[in-house]
């Protein structure tokens, strides 16, 4: 009977310290691939989480930078930085609007004429979410409805193939010194 | 020396599995690389790891898959890449069970970083179907026809 047995269950062989071996080496390999892949991506995961960055409700969905891309190449989607510290000098993504949280009602009345609620619209800031989020939150609170915010900053969408060009618009200090 | 490899019913079985396994562990890999950021995202709405580990985690796993899983295509370290895609389904089904203990809608994050099946138990017995096909290659004799079997000594 017990032979009997044993000829059934021939077939089976498990080898656990060659399973165990090959394991540590897969792992050992997944290691070493996956600290490559890290190290030569432009856009980096940071090793260390930050919790507010998870912990964030925000109230509109994200985008990354090559689905953003893709959709300024479509055209369909107006850009809006919200960086509140953009000078002349800097850069932005060409044919983006500037509405910012310390002067929106200012840039929002700029823009009357050529920015509408029902206009489709990506956010994008210096990569602080919360920054952008709260932008988010004043123009859902004015009516917009389609609302996509950019995960990264202008560095990782340059990195990223998208184009920039001069912001040409004045900096909130400016805009203060005239008024 | 080229081994003579004949395919039994066993070395078929061991193959499918391979095969099924490893195709399934590449697929779900590649959107979870393309997107990790993403990804890290549906591992913090399982609320499980430490902060400290979610990056790393969420930056390892894909990986893992995708050579695990070419590990069981090729039938190169047959025997380690099964036993971690099923030390790894293992995993997965616990966190997919104390998801639902907890009541959390959220998505799997399993293949498709958004936008993917929601947690439940329908989940839960496609793991199992998942854990029962690693068995075949982690413990039959007959390891079927791959890398691994072509350029071993023949054992006369």
């Amino acid at each position: 009977m017990t032979s009997e047995k044993q000829s059934k269950l021939r077939f089976l062989a498990p080898d656990w310290p060659v399973s165990i071996r090959e394991a540590a080496i897969v792992v050992l390999i997944t290691i070493a691939a996956a600290t490559v892949t890290w190290v030569s991506r432009d856009n980096r995961l940071p090793l260390i989480a930050d919790r507010d960055f998870y912990e964030l409700e925000l109230s509109a969905p994200l985008v990354d930078i090559p689905g953003a891309i893709a959709l300024f190449n479509e055209g369909n989607y107006l850009f809006i930085d919200t960086r509140s510290s953009l000078t002349l000098e800097d850069d932005t993504i060409p044919g983006a609007f500037t509405i910012r949280a310390l002067s929106l009602n200012d840039d929002l009345y700029e823009l009357a004429d050529t920015v509408y609620p029902e206009d489709p619209v990506i956010l994008f800031g210096n990569g602080d979410l919360s920054g952008v989020a709260h932008v988010a939150d004043l123009l859902l609170a004015r009516g917009f409805e389609d609302i996509l915010i950019m995960r990264g900053d202008l560095a990782s969408w340059r990195n990223q193939g998208g184009e920039t060009s001069p912001s040409a618009l004045p900096s909130l200090s400016d805009r203060e010194g005239e008024s | 020396m080229i081994r003579e490899n004949v395919l039994n019913r066993q070395g078929l079985l061991v193959l499918f599995c391979r095969l099924v396994v490893g195709c399934i562990f590449i697929y779900a890999s590649l959107d979870k690389m393309a997107h990790p950021f993403a990804f890290a995202q549906n591992i913090f709405h399982y609320r499980l790891l430490p902060m400290a580990f979610l990056h790393p985690i969420a930056l390892l796993l894909p990986m893992a898959e995708m050579i695990l899983g070419l590990g069981l295509v090729l039938g190169v370290a047959r025997r380690g890449s099964a036993l971690l895609a099923a030390l790894m389904t293992i995993v997965f089904m616990m966190a997919i069970s104390i998801a639902l203990l907890r009541g959390l809608d959220i998505s799997c994050g399993c293949f498709h970083t958004e936008g993917g099946h929601a947690v439940g138990l329908s989940l839960l017995l496609r793991d199992v179907v998942l854990l029962a096909l690693c068995l075949p290659p982690l413990l039959c004799r007959d390891p079927g026809p791959g890398l691994g079997t072509f350029f071993r000594p023949n054992p006369k």
